[in-house]
């Protein structure tokens, strides 16, 4: 029993350096900058929406929002959000802002999609703030750092927490493939129909479409193959928490699922696509090595 | 003890994140949600509302989601959605304010546009990509004047 114990507690908080969970902390923190920055003028424009559109959800919800805010409150959510991004980005007081940024984030996207349209795209990015603000993810690579004696795995736990949550989200999309339309999903029929409804939709609405996936979505042969491989790739994203190997690979199947999806139906998934989303699974630290010393610790 | 907490922390979070797709009926919410997009067994045929704009002559500029909420198409669609739950004054109201906007256009394309209106279109999502371009059924919901 004690060996289960032994073998559960180093799979699911590994002994991993500070420097590996601080990388990643300041990854995170960089995309949801850029990220932030190209969608500001985009997430301002909530202040113009009519009253009538505002449909609630999550913590907006939950916290009885019940009318959408006045335009001077929204210009301050996205504003603070942006700027919170920054000293999570860097470390700078952590303890107290890291949390600050991780609810400002939840509340400034959750408004974005109380209105009748839930971007799915931004959920992955929100769970992982939430986790690496409540976790030891500026004990160095930060601005002012405070003096620490942590156990390593406590960094190796936040890092275990993300991986769980990239794998578990794929794996409920599967699961939701298979609730919505049976293993039939896997024929390619619904896939073939949902590729040309989306690209005909964002056409005949004068947004980008895919060209290619238009061009595609008459030939039946191809849709099978994509569908199989992308319904194993969202059923089995589990097994990518058996061992760091199968998680490198698994994620880079996930990444091209997503090129995938890019590339046939013009849906950008950013926080997937910059790959940031998989970095738990990576020895992140490395990517230090390409910084100038000044800037590593 | 620590190790406890640890199995503990994973399983409160696993059954967070699954959770909303073993609910019935099945929940999207965000940041947790069921994950539904590109999952349900469509209809070729699709019914779409088009927003489009009408010079002197019959050719036809259709109007990007920008004219309609944002940049967002699926906004853009919800936007449209609603306006027709809330009848003829909603889809009145909702060409209006496209109106409004394409005369505000610095968009040479729009110079000349006289009307904007709101189309149910049907086609088939497949065959449209064959060529069969032309709509099965088409349906004018609103029309509206743009004023200069």
């Amino acid at each position: 029993m004690s060996a289960v114990w032994s073998y559960l507690d180093r799979r699911l908080a590994p002994e991993v350096p500070a420097i590996r969970l601080a990388t990643l902390r300041a990854l995170v923190g960089l995309f949801s900058l850029v990220y932030l920055s190209i969608r500001f003028i985009h997430l301002l424009r909530y202040r113009d929406f009519p009253a009538a559109q505002f449909a609630p959800i999550g913590v907006v919800s939950w916290l009885g929002l019940e009318t959408p805010l006045a335009p001077w409150a929204v210009v301050a959510q996205v504003t603070v959000t942006w700027l919170l991004s920054i000293t999570f980005m860097l470390g700078f007081k952590h303890r107290v802002l890291a949390p600050l940024f991780a609810f400002a984030l939840l509340w400034t996207l959750t408004y974005r999609s109380s209105w009748g349209m839930i971007f799915h795209t931004e959920n992955l990015l929100v769970l992982h703030v939430l986790v690496l603000a409540a976790a030891p993810a500026a004990d160095t690579l930060a601005l002012r750092v405070p003096p620490s004696e942590r156990s390593a795995r406590s960094y190796g736990l936040a890092l275990r927490l993300m991986g769980l949550i990239t794998v578990l989200g794929y794996f409920v999309a599967g699961v939701a493939k298979l609730r919505n339309a049976g293993w039939a999903w896997s024929s390619g029929d619904v896939l073939q129909v949902q590729v040309a409804y989306d690209n005909l939709r964002k056409l005949a609405l004068g947004d980008f479409y895919s060209p290619l996936g238009g061009l595609l979505a008459r030939f039946d042969f191809i849709w099978p193959p994509l569908a199989a491989t992308s319904l194993i790739m969202e059923l089995a994203a589990p097994v990518a928490l058996l061992g760091d190997r199968v998680g490198r690979w698994w994620s880079f199947a996930a990444f091209s699922f997503h090129l995938g999806v890019l590339a046939l139906m013009a849906i950008n998934f950013p926080y997937p696509l910059s790959f940031v989303a998989y970095a738990s699974f990576f020895h992140v630290e490395r990517v230090l090595r390409f910084l100038p010393s000044r800037f590593r610790t | 003890m620590r190790t406890l907490l640890v199995v503990l922390l994973h399983t409160v979070v696993a059954v967070l994140v699954v959770g909303p797709a073993f609910r019935s009926p099945p929940r999207d919410d965000f940041p947790l949600s069921n994950y539904p997009m590109f999952s349900e067994k469509k209809d070729p045929r699709v019914t779409i509302q088009q927003v489009v704009a009408r010079g002197e002559g019959a050719a036809e500029i259709v109007l990007g989601p920008a004219f309609v909420a944002n940049e967002e198409v699926m906004q853009a669609a919800a936007t449209i959605r609603r306006a027709m739950g809330a009848g003829a004054a909603g889809l009145e109201t909702l060409c209006t304010d496209i109106a409004a906007r394409v005369s505000a256009s610095r968009d040479s394309e729009l110079a000349a546009v006289r009307e904007v209106l709101i189309l149910s279109r049907q086609f088939h999502a497949v065959k449209y990509f064959s060529g069969d371009t032309i709509p099965e059924h088409e349906e004018s919901l609103v029309r509206c004047e743009v004023l200069r």
